[in-house]
């Protein structure tokens, strides 16, 4: 598979997921309101059940708690790469300088 | 940087984290949340290094608390929403609309998850600063 091919696949790729994408929004049935009855219940009877006038604090730690959970664990995964990457630079800045000065390259 | 600067940083750094635990603890009334408030938060911090440079703000405000509050944070997470359903019993429900004391358990978790938001913003600030500056 040369290099044109492979960016004929991709185009079409691109093509046919966004295509969908759009096509998802304008299509009635995936987009129309009275087949979502659950929308209508977080509407109406969200903040009967929790008395929370925020509805989407309702739907996002409640109704979508276990979401919620998997979205603070991508940021806590994001922040703790970002840290480690950071001390790898750090010691790789060092190892350089630790070689650049002792002749046996700092391991002996 | 200069004077100016710096005395606005100072002045206005304590009212910006104030805006942030006020958006973070009216979560479940007001606009906002975890992930606005933190950020607020986060964003005081960042004046406050602009201001007064990496190694001043890092000796106020060090690394290592940050660190273990992020692991707290999220280990407390986990555990209450896994035993939410317990909790909700604990907290019951005022009747009154938009008082601060009405969500069952939302206000809980939106500061937990306001502390998770802010420490993890802080500690890739930290993070990509020192990097760029040693």
């Amino acid at each position: 598979m040369n290099e044109k091919m492979k960016l004929s696949v991709g185009a079409a790729c691109l093509v046919i997921i966004s295509g969908f994408l759009v096509f998802s929004t304008i299509t009635p049935s995936f987009a129309s309101w009275d087949r979502k009855p659950i929308a209508d219940f977080f509407i109406t009877e969200g903040w009967r059940q929790l008395s929370a006038s925020n509805t989407v604090c309702t739907i996002v730690w409640e109704y979508r708690g276990y979401d919620t959970l998997g979205e603070e664990t991508v940021l806590f995964t994001a922040a703790m790469g970002v840290f480690a990457m950071g001390i790898g630079f750090l010691s790789a800045e060092k190892l350089q300088e630790k070689w650049a000065t002792e002749p046996t390259g700092g391991r002996a | 940087m200069n004077a100016i600067v710096k005395t606005a940083a100072r002045v206005m750094f304590p009212l910006i984290i104030l805006f942030g635990i006020y958006v973070v603890v009216h979560g479940h009334t007001t606009p906002g949340g975890t992930f606005s408030g933190g950020s607020i938060m986060a964003g005081a911090f960042v004046i406050y290094t602009l201001a007064y440079g990496l190694g001043d703000t890092r000796k106020q405000f060090s690394e290592t608390p940050i660190n273990v509050l992020k692991s707290v944070g999220g280990f407390v997470l986990i555990l209450l929403i896994i035993f939410e359903f317990f909790l909700r019993e604990a907290f019951v429900p005022t009747e009154t609309l938009f008082a601060l004391w009405s969500g069952s358990s939302l206000m809980i978790f939106n500061i937990v998850g306001g502390v998770m938001v802010f420490t993890g913003l802080l500690l890739i600030w930290y993070t990509i600063v020192r990097t760029d500056s040693q």
